[in-house]
């Protein structure tokens, strides 16, 4: 026990202090550094010396800087940031994709009732020019609407893919950078705020690089992480980062992502890359814009297919998809519909050349009031034309007996004829027999419900229309099935359904199970209405007007068939409905993300998070433990000049 | 729980961006008097709305469809009256000349008027609105009939096809009536044709044939009858237009208030909700302040 020990006493309190208000001002100078932890000095006493009283307390050491990090929470933080940075990422490219689609921007729906609405005015006056030169500006403007959606889609992708190049950039750099901290964090003594400060920025780059993609981190031994990709291939081992390359997909064009290891060999993970914005681009790029893209041509197609083969019919040609002859939107073959739909050459030429009369109806010149052609294509709005790239018949109960139905289905814009004596099957090996043309197959199912004719789009982003492909007088097959054939008995079921108009807004349903009898009561029930009456002659349908025309028509054969979709309004409308849903959901998504985010940083912050108030408290209590050290310098030097005194030696 | 200064303003950030993003929804909401601006706002509303602004332009088409009908169903009816009236004198002229007591100039006189029935037909056949020969059938842009006036024989240019106009999504009716059906057809069981009958009264009179004439009495009478029948099919025709006018202003009116609901704003219910914001924006306001007084560097000595 000497004054000295005091004095050394004096000092190690002096150190000590200095130390923790090194360390207080180190976390105040860091209050708002993102991913740094508050770090404390940990005091212990020194150890003691041996006296002839025992051991004696010897003052103060810094035991270690300790950092306030709750690794865990970090480590969930991290994972989270995978789901928010996706999350945002996917909600911001729906949202773009939502106001190509929305209807507000694009109009795109409107353009289509308008583009119909216009055939049906020019139905009403069929050699009108002015009427004619609507059609052709409004299908114009359609065109163009549609083209500048598929601009705006592929303008979406190419950012997505410019996204892409830049985050595997930024992936790099990350990469490299965790890889240079686990080698100074191997080399840096444990429990210094060196160690500590490389460990914050480690886990703040680590928390970047899961926002990209999802990756597994497993710290070693010397506290180096290894950081795998979410299907285990090394990105970071040890001090040796691995890095991704740009891989130019042959296919697409668009830059898919490889992973070149340390022996240098490059591995396309594109597929394996999920989670985090770099995941999210990726989806989006190749996934959710071409979906959209695929969506928008399936509208295209059965615009382009079905008005033309109308228009074909009115030019006296047989409806061919591949032939220019006679069309009113120029044919596409390479499948890009939305991209290259445009009017064909000869409407651009003169709007006089769109054909509003059955030429076919009279052998070689059309009566030129006739409408036929005007009206069908009109009626195309109302049709449930668009389905899937899979349609479905509704339920027979055999696949091999005649149907009784009699017209033309047009199954992609080409014709497909059927018999009165035809069967599902046969009705099957007709479309099976133009798939070269279509890339639609057919095939009969057998289920409970009956047998069904199912029909095959060539891939699953391809879309079927389906379509009475008959004009004008003769779309009344039901009645000519009615009338024209000799039933066996009129009591038994016809297998027959659809409706018969008989004008002045009157029309009578056949059902499958109605016999001819029940159908001439059922019509002879509105001859008030109607003025005709019907009768069994010989077996046969017989309808009369007395002295006023009969109005018939009747239902048709897609109708009959089952073979439907949706509307082209009700089509878009889906369209619009599952972008607005996906919009919602993401939207949904990352505000549930945020929040879990927004609790788990409350809990990290709870922990790791630098308080100035509880700082400032530190400071001053560190300050006057500092003061109260540098006091005991005066109170041994006091102690000293005592002793010297008493001594004899004079101090100066 | 330990409440650090960073987190602090960032709940601070984040509570006030919350309130101002609604805020802005909200306005932009009355701005537009739309509450469904863009479809992630409510999908299911917005699509419904986009397939009735659809079925309502298609209603409009149907409506201008129906209103041209309409037009021509009017001059239909003139037409038939006039026909009418023309074979009701045409009738009187029969009995008249039938008589005995008539002889046969003045039956060759009547003769002259007999052609201008004749030509007063055919022009009422030939009645053209716009560019449309209303009785034309499917060739309705030239003259339906046309009159050799050297032998009073008529000759139909038309088709006995009428053109089809969509009224509404399932129903097409005749956009008129082919002069076929007007100047022919059957009447009182026989088969009746207009023209012919008349240029047979014509050439009966010329030849003062009183026994033809009796059966072209008959047959006049059988003219008049179609007509008679034919008019009130059109007064069928017409009134059917106005049901189905009727019905197309109907489904307009219900359309406009199913998309009023679907996505209009309630311009109070907005008003109120913004209020409710903008207090909670204040407040948000005012405890941040408080809260900002609240530290220990406010009560340490500066030096």
């Amino acid at each position: 026990m000497s004054i000295a020990s005091i004095l050394n006493i004096a000092k190690s309190a002096l150190s000590a202090n200095q130390t923790a208000i090194q360390t207080t001002s180190h976390n105040i100078a860091n209050v708002d550094t993102p991913g740094y932890s508050r770090q404390e000095a940990v005091l212990e006493e020194a150890a003691p010396t041996p006296s002839s009283l025992g051991l004696m307390g010897n003052g103060v050491t810094v035991q270690q800087i300790k950092s306030y990090l709750d690794q865990n929470t970090q480590n969930s933080i991290s994972a989270q940031n995978s789901n928010l940075q996706g999350q945002t990422v996917a909600g911001n490219y729906l949202t773009s994709i939502q106001g190509i689609f929305n209807e507000d921007n694009s109009n795109l729906s409107a353009r289509i009732t308008q583009f119909f609405n216009d055939w049906q005015t020019l139905s009403t006056d069929p050699t009108s020019t002015a009427d004619k030169q609507t059609v052709a500006s409004d299908g114009q403007n359609l065109s163009s609407a549609i083209n500048g959606m598929y601009g705006d889609l592929t303008s979406l992708q190419t950012q997505a893919n410019g996204d892409v190049t830049s985050a595997i950039s930024d992936v790099n750099t990350a990469l490299t950078s965790i890889a240079s901290l686990n080698q100074e964090i191997a080399q840096s003594q444990v429990g210094t705020s060196e160690a500590n400060d490389y460990i914050d920025q480690r886990n703040q780059l680590l928390q970047t690089l899961a926002g990209y993609m999802n990756i597994t981190c497993v710290t070693g031994s010397n506290n180096m992480v290894t950081v795998l990709t979410s299907s285990g291939k090394g990105l970071v081992q040890g001090n040796t980062a691995s890095q991704l390359t740009q891989v130019q997909n042959q296919q697409t064009g668009f830059t898919d992502v490889g992973l070149q290891g340390v022996s240098g060999n490059v591995v396309d993970i594109t597929g394996e890359t999920s989670g985090g914005s770099l995941g999210a681009l990726i989806s989006a790029r190749d996934t959710t814009i071409n979906g959209y893209i695929s969506d928008l041509n399936g509208l295209a197609q059965s615009i382009t297919q079905n008005v033309n083969y109308f228009n074909q019919m009115g030019n006296g040609g047989t409806p061919d998809q591949a032939a220019s002859t006679g069309t009113f939107f120029q044919p596409v073959t390479d499948g890009n519909y939305a991209k290259d739909m445009a009017l064909s050459d000869q409407i651009m030429d003169s709007s006089g050349n769109i054909q509003t009369a059955n030429i076919m109806a009279s052998s070689s010149t059309a009566d030129p009031t006739d409408n036929d052609v005007a009206l069908a294509i009109a009626s195309l709005a109302n049709d449930t034309v668009l389905g899937g790239n899979t349609v479905s018949s509704t339920p027979v109960a055999s696949s091999s007996t005649a149907l009784g139905i009699s017209g033309n289905l047009a199954v992609n814009g080409v014709a497909v004829a059927v018999g009165a004596g035809d069967s599902l099957s046969d009705i099957e090996a007709a479309i099976n027999g133009i798939k070269g043309q279509t890339g639609v197959s057919a095939s009969v199912t057998d289920s409970s419900a009956g047998y069904q004719l199912v029909l095959t789009a060539a891939t699953t982003a391809d879309h079927i229309s389906v379509v009475n492909g008959d004009l004008g007088a003769s779309s009344q097959s039901l009645l000519q099935t009615l009338s024209a054939t000799s039933q066996s008995s009129t009591t038994t079921a016809l297998n027959l359904t659809g409706d018969i108009e008989l004008g002045r807004g009157q029309s009578v349903t056949v059902s499958a199970s109605d016999s001819l009898q029940t159908v001439v009561n059922n019509i002879n029930d509105v001859t008030g209405a109607t003025g005709v009456t019907a009768s069994i002659s010989n077996n046969e349908l017989a309808l009369s007007n007395g002295s006023g025309p009969i109005a018939v028509s009747t239902g048709t054969v897609t109708q009959t068939l089952g073979l439907s979709g949706a509307t082209y309004t009700d089509y878009e409308a889906g369209v619009v409905s599952k972008v607005g849903e996906a919009v919602k959901s993401a939207t949904d998504l990352t505000t549930y993300s945020q929040n879990t985010m927004t609790s788990l940083q409350g809990q990290q912050a709870s922990e790791s998070g630098v308080s100035i108030d509880e700082e400032m408290s530190n400071l001053i209590q560190y300050e006057n433990a500092y003061q109260a050290a540098a006091r005991l310098y005066t109170v041994a030097s006091t102690l000293l000049d005592t002793l010297m005194n008493a001594v004899g030696v004079t101090t100066t | 729980m330990r409440v650090t200064d960073s987190f602090r303003f960032q709940t601070y950030t984040a509570t006030l961006s919350t309130l101002e993003s609604q805020m802005d929804t909200l306005t932009n909401q009355v701005a537009s008097g739309k509450k469904v601006l863009v479809p992630s706002d409510d999908p299911t509303s917005y699509t419904q709305n986009m397939q009735i602004t659809a079925e309502q332009s298609q209603n409009t088409q149907y409506a201008s469809n129906l209103n041209s009908l309409q037009a021509n169903g009017a001059y239909y009816q003139t037409s038939l009256n006039s026909m009418g009236n023309i074979l009701t004198a045409a009738q009187q002229l029969a009995v008249q000349m039938s008589s005995a007591t008539v002889n046969a100039s003045s039956r060759t006189a009547a003769v002259n008027q007999v052609d201008g029935y004749i030509q007063q037909l055919v022009a009422l056949g030939n009645t053209k609105v716009g560019n449309t020969y209303i009785f034309g059938g499917e060739k309705a842009n030239g003259a339906a009939y046309t009159l050799n006036s050297a032998t009073n024989s008529v000759t139909f240019n038309g088709t006995n096809n009428v053109a089809k106009v969509a009224v509404n999504n399932s129903t097409t009716i005749d956009a008129g009536i082919s002069g076929n059906t007007v100047f022919t057809g059957t009447a009182n069981g026989q088969s009746v044709d207009i023209f012919a009958t008349l240029q047979q009264f014509g050439n009966d009179l010329a030849n003062n044939d009183t026994a033809a004439l009796q059966t072209d009495l008959t047959n006049i009478g059988n003219c008049v009858d179609l007509t008679s029948s034919n008019l009130a099919y059109v007064g069928t025709y017409t009134q059917n237009i106005s049901s189905l006018l009727s019905t197309n202003t109907t489904t307009g009116t219900t359309l406009t208030q199913t998309s009023d609901n679907l996505v209009d704003v309630d311009t109070a219910q907005a008003y109120s909700d913004y209020t409710t914001l903008s207090t909670a924006y204040q407040a948000a306001l005012y405890v941040m302040s408080k809260a900002e007084g609240l530290s220990i560097l406010n009560y340490l000595p500066a030096g």
